[in-house]
C-alpha cells in the first residue's frame, strides 16, 4: 500500500511523467479512474497541464491570465478585471470549448466564456489542449479545449490553505481552501473573495496627464464544494458545486467621457458523477445542473438587460479496455437548455443530444486514436464530426503526432432566437482540421533540450456572422463565410542543474493566418484577409531560476500588429516578473511572493479603445497545511 | 444697397414662385410623442413632401422616417426621438425624424415635383448629439482621447431627377470637430436653415449621413437626424407685382422687437422675409387680419417683406434696429 502511495505521490509531482504513463497506473486503485480517461488524454495532439503546486507558484490570478503568461494563448481582454475571451489558433472566442469537470462552461445565450471570472484555485487540475476535438467533447471545440477539473486526494487526513494577495489599484483577493477526510471520504471547500478599484492611469499622448480609469470596480466571491465518496471498491460518488458571485462595473472606453454601466453574474453549477470499475470495464454516469444570471446595467441610458438561463445536462458512458492495448469508449449525452433574455421574444428551448465512440490501440511504438460523435439538436442531425490521431516513438528522443478532425460549433441561442434578427434555421458551423508535430528531446549531462514544432491548417464552414440582410437595414444571424486558419508553433525549452540552481528556459513563436474567404460589404470583409483580432505574429519567452527556497520567474511577451474593427492595433510587448521565497515545515508550508507585472511600463492595448494598466505589483502569502493518512510527508 | 435690393426685387417680379412649407404639424400627436410606422401612417405627408416609414411589426423597429414632438433632451437613448433641443422649428410641436444606415428619401409632391426646394431646418437628436459629446460603449466621444481627432458628422443631400441622381450635393456638418482651435468644435444643437437652392429641380432628395467614426460594421454614430419646416416652391405661377400698399401695410418701420402687418386681402397670405444676402429668415402663412411678427433674433440691417396671394405678390423694405 505505502508503495503504491510513494509511487502516486512521485507521479502527481511529475503530471507530464503521470501523462506518459497513465496506462499502467490504471491498475492502482489509489489513481482515479473515469471511465472519460480516453477523453482526456487525446491522441495526437498537445496537451498542456497545470496541477495545484505549479498553480500556486504562478502571478496569475485567473485563467485568462494563466494562458496570456504560461501558454501565450492570445487572450482578448478589454482591460483589468473586464471581459476577457481567447483566440485560439486563429479561432473566435467561441471556438475555445471551457469545460467543468467535463462539462462546457460556456454560456448557451452567447456561446463564450468570460475567462476572467474562472479563479485560478477552483480547481486541481487545468489543461489546455489546442486544435480541434468535436468528436470527443463535442460543440466548440475547434480551437482548443481549457480543462477545469476538481481531484480527489483520498491519502489526506486534513489540509488547509490560505492565500492573502494585495495589490495596485486597490486588489486584494483572499483565498480559503480546507478539507478532510480518509481512504474513502474526502471533502474539499474553497471559499474566494476578490475585489479591486483598477483605478489605473493610462497614457493618453505625449504631453497629456494621463487619465485615470473610472467605473472599473470589481468583486467577485466563490464557494466551491467538492464531496468524494468511495462507496465501496467498484462504485465512488462525486458531488461538485460551485457558487459564484460578480458584481463589477464597466469602465468607459478611451474615447467616453464616463460610464454607469455595471454587471452582475452568477452562476449556480451542480455536478453529480457516478464510477463503476468493474475489472476491465468503468462505466460513469454525470448529471450537471447550470443556472447562470447575467444582468447589464448602463444607468445613463436606462438600460436594463437581464439574462439568465438553465441548463441540465446528462451523460452516461462506458470504457472498455483490454490489457491497454485496446480501449473502447463509448457515450451518449443529453443536454436540455431554457433561457431568458430581453431579445427572446418568447423564452426559447434547446435540447442537443450525442452519441460518441472512440477507439484507442497502443502499441510499444504506436497510439491511435479514432473518434466520432453523431450530433442531434432540437431534433436536427448536425453534420457527423470523426477525428483520427495518432503518436509515433520514433526513437525515445523523437517522436511524431498528427491529427486529422472534423468540428463543430453550434449557432448561439442569441445567433437563433434573438429579436431581431435571430435565424433559428441557422446551420452550425462546421470544418475540417489536420494538424502535426514532431518533438525532440535532448538530454546532455544535467542540461536537458526540448524542441517541437507543430503545423495546422483548418477551414470552418458556414462561419456565422451578423449582416444586413439583402434590400434590409437590420441586421440578421447567416450562415455567411468561410474562414481558412493555418499556422506554425516552433517550441523550445531547456532545463539545467547547477549545483543547487534550477534553471528552466521556455520558448516559443506562433505564425497564425486566419482569414476570411469569402467578400462581403457589411461587415466590410475581403477575401484572404486576416480576422480582426487576430495577430499573425506571437512570441513568448519564459525563465524560471529556483535555489534553495528563492524562486524567480520572468515571463515577456510579444503580440504582433493585428486589425481591429477601427484600424490597425500597434503590437507590444510586456513583461512579468516573480519572486518567491518557500519555507517548509513538517507539515506546513509558506510561500511569500511579490508579482510585478508589466515590468516595462508599456503602453498597450489588446482591445481598440480598452486601456491596459501600466506597471503593478502585488504582494502575497500562502500557507498551506496539510496532514496525510499514513503519515505521508508533503 | 438699394442697388442690391432692387435686383432682388427685380429678380422677384420676374420669377416668382408660390411657396410651401412643410411643419409636419397636421399629425395630431400630442406632446413628447412620436409616430414610428407602428401605428398610423407608413407614408407621412406635409405641404408638398411624403415621407416613407419602413417598420417591420415582428422587429418592432424602423427606418426611414418618422414624426416625433419629442422633448427630451438628456437621454441619450436609441427610443429617445427628441431632438437637443426639443421642439421642432421656431418651438413648434412636431418635426420629422430620419434614421437609416443606408439613404433616406424625401418625395416631391404636387406643384413641388420637379421644382427646386429653397431649404429646411436641421437638427440634431438628442442621442446622436450626447454620443458624439461623451462617447458610449461603441461610438467614440468627438475628438477622440485627446481631443484632437478631426472629427465630422455630415449630412450629404443629393437630389434624383428623372430617375438620376445628382453628383452636385449640399453638405450639412451636424458636427464639425476638424479645427486647428478645439474651442471652435461644435455640435449643431439648435434648428439650423440648409440652403437648396444650389441644387435645383429636383423630384425628391437623398439624404445620407457619414461620420469619422466607422468600424467593420459601419458607423458608429446614430445614423439620426431631424428635420422641420422644408419650403419647396410650387413652380412659376402667374403672379402679379403689384403696389405694396394694395396688399398690406406694416409698422413701425424701422423696428426693432416686433412689427404689425395688416393683410388688406381677404385671403391667406404667404409671408417671407429676406435678408440682405437674399436668404429666407422668416416665412409663414397668414391667416389673420393683423400678425405680429417677432423680429427680436434678426440681426440689425435692412430686410425685404414680401407678402404673396394665390395670384399677386409685392414687397417692401423693413429696417431692423
Amino acid at each position: 500500500m505505502i508503495k503504491n502511495i510513494t509511487l502516486l505521490l512521485g507521479l502527481l509531482a511529475f503530471p507530464l511523467f503521470l501523462l506518459g504513463q497513465l496506462d499502467t497506473v490504471i491498475t492502482i486503485p489509489e489513481v482515479e479512474i473515469s471511465a472519460e480517461k480516453i477523453r482526456k488524454q487525446p491522441v495526437g495532439t498537445q496537451l498542456e497541464k497545470w496541477d495545484s503546486e505549479k498553480l500556486n507558484s504562478l502571478p496569475a490570478q485567473n485563467i485568462a491570465e494563466l494562458l496570456t503568461t504560461e501558454s501565450g494563448t492570445f487572450i482578448k481582454s478589454y482591460g483589468s478585471g473586464s471581459l476577457a475571451t481567447s483566440s485560439i489558433r486563429g479561432g473566435s472566442a467561441g471556438h475555445t470549448l471551457v469545460l467543468w469537470n467535463g462539462f462546457s462552461l460556456q454560456s448557451p445565450i452567447l456561446g463564450l466564456l468570460d475567462l476572467s471570472l474562472l479563479p485560478l484555485s477552483g480547481s486541481e487540475e487545468i489543461s489546455l489542449q489546442k486544435g480541434g476535438s468535436s468528436a470527443l467533447w463535442g460543440s466548440g471545440a475547434i480551437g482548443g479545449v481549457i480543462a477545469l477539473n476538481n481531484k480527489s486526494d483520498f491519502n489526506t487526513k486534513k489540509f488547509t490553505n490560505v492565500k492573502t494577495t494585495i495589490g495596485s489599484f486597490g486588489n486584494f483577493n483572499q483565498e480559503v481552501k480546507f478539507g478532510f477526510g480518509n481512504s474513502r471520504v474526502q471533502s474539499v471547500t474553497k471559499l474566494f473573495h476578490q475585489q479591486g478599484e483598477n483605478n489605473f492611469k493610462y497614457f493618453v499622448a505625449p504631453n497629456f496627464p494621463k487619465r485615470e480609469q473610472t467605473n472599473a470596480q470589481v468583486s467577485q466571491q466563490n464557494i466551491l464544494q467538492d464531496f468524494y465518496w468511495k462507496i465501496d471498491k467498484k462504485n465512488q460518488l462525486t458531488l461538485h458545486f460551485w457558487q459564484q458571485y460578480s458584481d463589477r462595473n464597466i469602465p468607459p472606453t478611451n474615447v467616453q467621457t464616463k460610464s454607469e454601466a455595471h454587471q452582475n453574474d452568477q452562476a449556480t453549477r451542480i455536478i453529480l458523477d457516478w464510477k463503476n470499475v468493474n475489472g476491465s470495464y468503468v462505466l460513469q454516469g454525470k448529471v450537471g445542473f447550470f443556472k447562470e444570471h447575467l444582468d447589464y446595467y448602463d444607468d445613463a441610458t436606462n438600460l436594463v438587460s437581464l439574462s439568465d438561463f438553465t441548463t441540465l445536462t446528462s451523460e452516461f458512458s462506458g470504457q472498455n479496455f483490454f490489457k491497454n492495448t485496446h480501449k473502447l469508449f463509448a457515450g451518449i449525452t443529453h443536454s436540455f437548455t431554457t433561457a431568458n433574455n430581453d431579445g427572446y421574444v418568447n423564452p426559447p428551448t434547446e435540447n442537443r443530444s450525442a452519441v460518441q465512440f472512440s477507439y484507442f490501440f497502443q502499441q510499444k511504438k504506436y497510439k491511435l486514436q479514432a473518434s466520432v460523435r453523431q450530433g442531434l439538436i432540437d431534433g436536427k442531425l448536425i453534420p457527423i464530426v470523426p477525428s483520427l490521431g495518432f503518436d509515433y516513438t520514433i526513437s525515445p528522443s523523437l517522436k511524431l503526432q498528427g491529427k486529422v478532425s472534423r468540428n463543430y460549433r453550434v449557432p448561439t441561442l442569441n445567433d437563433r432566437f434573438w429579436q431581431v434578427g435571430g435565424n433559428e434555421n441557422l446551420n452550425p458551423e462546421s470544418g475540417w482540421s489536420q494538424e502535426a508535430s514532431i518533438f525532440s528531446q535532448v538530454t546532455v549531462g544535467k542540461s536537458s533540450f526540448e524542441f517541437s514544432l507543430t503545423g495546422f491548417n483548418r477551414n470552418i464552414d458556414q462561419w456565422i456572422l451578423w449582416a444586413p440582410a439583402e434590400g434590409q437595414s437590420i441586421w440578421s444571424a447567416f450562415n455567411i463565410t468561410k474562414v481558412w486558419s493555418r499556422g506554425l508553433e516552433p517550441r523550445f525549452s531547456f532545463s539545467q542543474k547547477i549545483e543547487t540552481i534550477q534553471l528552466h528556459f521556455f520558448t516559443g513563436y506562433d505564425f497564425i493566418k486566419s482569414t476570411n474567404q469569402v467578400a462581403m460589404d457589411l461587415p466590410k470583409r475581403e477575401i484572404g484577409q486576416q480576422l480582426i483580432y487576430v495577430p499573425t505574429h506571437q512570441a513568448f519567452g519564459r525563465v524560471n531560476l529556483v535555489w534553495k527556497n528563492v524562486g524567480f520567474s520572468y515571463q515577456h511577451s510579444f503580440v504582433g500588429k493585428s486589425e481591429g474593427q477601427y484600424g490597425d492595433i500597434e503590437s507590444y510587448q510586456t513583461g512579468n516578473a516573480r519572486i518567491q521565497y518557500s519555507q517548509n515545515w513538517k507539515t506546513c508550508k509558506s510561500i511569500v511572493f511579490f508579482n510585478i507585472n508589466n515590468i516595462w511600463n508599456t503602453n498597450y492595448i489588446v482591445v481598440e479603445r480598452r486601456p491596459m494598466p501600466g506597471t503593478n505589483y502585488q504582494i502575497g502569502i500562502n500557507f498551506l497545511f496539510q496532514k496525510q493518512l499514513n503519515h505521508v510527508k508533503l | 444697397m438699394n442697388k442690391i435690393f432692387t435686383l432682388i426685387l427685380t429678380f422677384f417680379a420676374f420669377h416668382s414662385f408660390a411657396q410651401t412649407t412643410s411643419d409636419f404639424e397636421e399629425y395630431v400627436i400630442g406632446v413628447d410623442s412620436f409616430l414610428n410606422g407602428s401605428v398610423g401612417p407608413s407614408i407621412f405627408s406635409s405641404g408638398n413632401l411624403s415621407l416613407e416609414n419602413d417598420y417591420n411589426p415582428a422587429w418592432m423597429a424602423w427606418t426611414g422616417w418618422a414624426i416625433s414632438s419629442g422633448t427630451d433632451v438628456t437621454t441619450t437613448e436609441f427610443s429617445n426621438l427628441s431632438t437637443i433641443n426639443g421642439t421642432g422649428y421656431d418651438d413648434s410641436n412636431n418635426y420629422a425624424v430620419s434614421f437609416s444606415s443606408d439613404q433616406t428619401i424625401m418625395h416631391l409632391d404636387n406643384d413641388a415635383a420637379g421644382e427646386t426646394v429653397t431649404g429646411m431646418y436641421v437638427n440634431n437628436l438628442t442621442v446622436a448629439h450626447n454620443i458624439i459629446k461623451d462617447g458610449n460603449m461603441f461610438s467614440k466621444k468627438f475628438g477622440g482621447v485627446t481631443g484632437d481627432d478631426e472629427d465630422y458628422f455630415l449630412l450629404t443631400i443629393k437630389k434624383y431627377l428623372g430617375g438620376t441622381l445628382s453628383s452636385e450635393s449640399v453638405e450639412f456638418y451636424l458636427a464639425d470637430y476638424r479645427f486647428t482651435d478645439n474651442a471652435q468644435d461644435y455640435i449643431v444643437n439648435e434648428w439650423t436653415w440648409v440652403d437648396l437652392t444650389d441644387l435645383g429641380q429636383a423630384d425628391s432628395l437623398a439624404f445620407t449621413l457619414s461620420s469619422t467614426d466607422n468600424g467593420n460594421y459601419g458607423m458608429n454614430t446614430p445614423a439620426y437626424f431631424a428635420i422641420d419646416n422644408v419650403v419647396t416652391s410650387d413652380g412659376v405661377v402667374a403672379v402679379e407685382n403689384v403696389d405694396a400698399t394694395s396688399l398690406f401695410e406694416f409698422y413701425p418701420n424701422p423696428a426693432s422687437e416686433f412689427f404689425v402687418l395688416k393683410n388688406l386681402e381677404k385671403e391667406n397670405v404667404q409671408v417671407s422675409i429676406f435678408d440682405m444676402t437674399g436668404r429666407l429668415v422668416y416665412d409663414n402663412m397668414l391667416t389673420n387680419d393683423q400678425t405680429e411678427i417677432n423680429i427680436q433674433h434678426f440681426s440689425k440691417g435692412t430686410y425685404m417683406v414680401k407678402i404673396q396671394t394665390t395670384t399677386k405678390f409685392a414687397s417692401q423694405l423693413l429696417i431692423k434696429q
